[in-house]
């Protein structure tokens, strides 16, 4: 008995570490070539650890891509879009769960129907619209769309706030509670694994959004970390191989994704576990 | 008193005036692509400019990627630069759009040196008898050889007398196999990174030849013989002779530039371009030749341009700025990026371009070439879909699965249909 349960672990073990090499060699491959020497790019066969190791690599990277400035830029906008569609789709969300209007249904499927529409469709009509307001190359249109709600957040949402029970709310109501103070008190403890994964996608989406900062943003005092990635080469047209740098500052405009996982990690798990009905 | 008061009130007048005039300052804006270096060079020429003209000001916008999205979409939503870069190839489609300005009067009236242009850019630039652009650089095609390989193998270097015989020859001796595998390839094909191969190399060849496969009227001339034996040519040097990779080949090394540059293959047809890159390699001495001829001289280029929107704010002023960077002060600064020749003949043969001292020996070659050169037919009806269907009919004919003979009458019946879509 105790024989077959370190085969299981011995197999278990190994099905993981095969399935981390598989994902995780494109990683080791993004590093090893990142301190590459130019020179070593086209080796056949291909080096894993370079030689010369070239450390300076990254600083040539980072001060290409204008670092200090397009990562405060990226944070500033990547803040701002989380903060916005966190809050309002929240809000918007709990309208949706609990409240009891006219036409709730039409407007829930319109919220849906946005969704639908790809982004080609709407790009020349929105950036007419920012042209208008005045608000190409500047930041605006980048996060203050995220204050209006996000569709398929607020859909996560909605369907959270289901799976909580209507009981709640009015333990709490017959106690005294205002809707608001419902939703902060009661609710939102039981919304973390939700908010945890909301936090999990919007940021990725935010740090990693390509075409709305290509569309609005032209100084490039302004650009976000994606964009100046972006700029090592361009595809129109081939020149000195850069692909080192463009690796080193990858893995850089990486790192902080992978840490937010990582943070996030603990709430998503104790989401599965689900929370608040245990007692 | 009196008379000096007045005169100091003209004084004062006339100053203010002047502080009216030098306030009233006109900014143009100008979008390209293109790497660091390109944009430190565009600032300094907008520099230049804005020293020469003190009430212009030029903002320049560098479009990391996706440049002709953004391009399109600032001329729809009312927001167009007054000058954009533009590669050759996209100027039907942005004219048929309606979307540029026709710039023959601004050549004329800024007395921009057109007679020193190659002729294969005012070719590309111009669309039904009008011309919309003036040219940044261009890259024809031409033979990188590596020298040590042929030193190796005991042959001549490639020179002006080479022709397709020789460049046989030459790639079939270069080609080495080690225990019934290709180790290393006389030519290294045409493959990009992940294995594709565009029709686009293929052009060269059928041109020298005296063929074509899509005139300009919109007629089909894939089956022409001329057209057929030039076709396999190039198949033959594949899987006859063993004297290129496959695809599947090409693949595994990262493509036909990786596969020269780690010296896995004697020569390859590139754009003059490739130049820059090759440098880098260390351990690698080539240098370049024309390419092989047969009934006739010909190879391939792809100009890159200035064009003026439609929706310019300030056409004028964008004329005279594209004036500049694509005249004789401007293209010398372009010439010493080294992302092409410059398309005034006078500075392609300046040391600024040539930059002796520094490989490939033989730079001039593609001056030379350059007068053989001529645009990929992107003027012609349907471009992009029978260009598609070229790439895509010749790909089971280059991994080897079908033959040539196999695949021709039905793509040919199919680009004919193509063509009648008007």
């Amino acid at each position: 008995m105790k024989n077959r349960g370190i085969v299981k672990l011995i197999f278990l073990y190994m099905s993981l570490i095969l399935g981390a090499t598989l994902i995780l060699a494109p990683v080791v491959w993004m590093l090893s070539t990142s301190l590459k020497d130019p020179s070593h790019l086209f080796d056949f066969p291909p080096q894993w650890i370079p030689n010369p190791v070239r450390w300076d690599n990254y600083p040539t990277a980072l001060n290409t891509m204008n670092f200090a400035i397009t990562f405060r830029n990226t944070v500033y906008v990547t803040f701002m879009e989380m903060l916005g569609s966190t809050v309002s789709s929240l809000l918007v969300a709990y309208g949706f769960a609990r409240m009891r209007f006219p036409g709730k249904n039409f407007l829930f499927m319109l919220v849906l129907a946005t969704m639908m529409l790809p982004g080609q469709v709407t790009m020349v009509p929105k950036f007419i619209l920012f042209r208008i307001l005045g608000w190409v190359d500047t930041f605006n249109p980048l996060w203050v769309p995220a204050f209006f709600g996000r569709p398929f957040f607020i859909f996560l949402l909605n369907q959270f706030f289901l799976t909580i029970p209507k009981e709640l709310d009015e333990a709490a109501r017959i106690d005294g509670c205002g809707s608001f103070r419902i939703l902060t008190r009661i609710l939102l403890p039981q919304l973390k694994p939700a908010l945890a994964a909301l936090t999990i996608f919007g940021f990725m989406g935010a740090w990693n959004e390509f075409m709305n900062p290509l569309i609005y943003i032209n100084s490039q005092a302004k650009w976000t970390l994606v964009l100046a990635l972006n700029a090592f080469q361009s595809p129109l047209e081939p020149g000195a191989p850069v692909t080192h740098l463009i690796m080193a500052a990858s893995l850089v405009v990486a790192l902080p994704c992978m840490i937010v996982f990582l943070l996030a990690q603990k709430y998503f798990i104790e989401g599965v576990v689900f929370s608040g009905m245990k007692g | 008193m009196k008379k000096i008061t007045s005169g100091l009130l003209v004084l004062l007048l006339s100053l203010s005036l002047s502080i009216a005039f030098s306030a009233e300052q006109q900014t143009i804006t100008f979008t390209f692509w293109g790497n660091p270096q390109m944009a430190d060079a565009f600032q300094k020429l907008a520099a230049m400019f804005e020293k020469e003209n003190p009430n212009i000001k030029v903002d320049t916008i560098l479009i990391p990627s996706k440049y002709y999205d953004k391009l399109l979409t600032m001329i729809a939503g009312g927001t167009a630069p007054d000058l954009a870069m533009l590669a050759f190839d996209k100027l039907p489609e942005f004219v048929e759009k309606g979307t540029l300005l026709p710039i023959d009067s601004y050549v004329e009236k800024l007395n921009y040196p057109k007679a020193d242009l190659f002729k294969v850019v005012i070719d590309s630039f111009s669309y039904k008898g009008k011309l919309y652009g003036l040219p940044r650089s261009f890259s024809p095609f031409v033979l990188f050889y590596n020298k040590d390989l042929f030193k190796t193998a005991g042959l001549k270097y490639p020179d002006k007398s080479w022709t397709w015989s020789e460049f046989l020859t030459a790639a079939r001796k270069t080609t080495k196999t080690a225990g019934g595998k290709t180790v290393q390839w006389g030519f290294a094909g045409n493959y990009e990174e992940k294995g594709t191969f565009y029709p686009e190399w293929l052009f060269p060849f059928v041109w020298q030849n005296k063929g074509d496969i899509v005139t300009a009227d919109g007629k089909s001339l894939l089956t022409s013989p001329n057209t057929v034996e030039a076709i396999k040519f190039y198949i033959d040097l594949i899987h006859k002779h063993k004297a290129a990779p496959t695809p599947a080949q090409a693949q595994t090394f990262g493509g036909s530039d990786a596969l020269f540059y780690s010296g896995k293959a004697a020569m390859i047809m590139e754009s003059y371009v490739l130049v820059a890159s090759a440098r880098t390699q260390k351990g690698l001495n080539f240098d370049v030749a024309p390419l092989p001829h047969r009934k006739a001289r010909a190879t391939v280029a792809f100009p890159i341009g200035y064009v003026i929107p439609k929706g310019a704010k300030n056409p004028d002023i964008a004329a005279k700025f594209m004036a500049f960077i694509g005249g004789p002060e401007g293209q010398k600064v372009i010439a010493e990026l080294g992302v092409g020749l410059p398309g005034l003949m006078s500075i392609a043969k300046t040391d600024a371009f040539l930059q002796p001292g520094q490989p490939p020996e033989h730079s001039y070659v593609v001056i030379e070439e350059a007068g053989y050169a001529r645009p990929l037919p992107a003027d012609t009806p349907n471009y992009i879909q029978w260009y598609d269907a070229l790439t895509q009919g010749l790909a089971p004919v280059l991994t080897g699965s079908k033959t040539l003979d196999e695949v021709l009458p039905q793509l040919n019946s199919k680009i004919e249909e193509i063509l009648r879509q008007r």
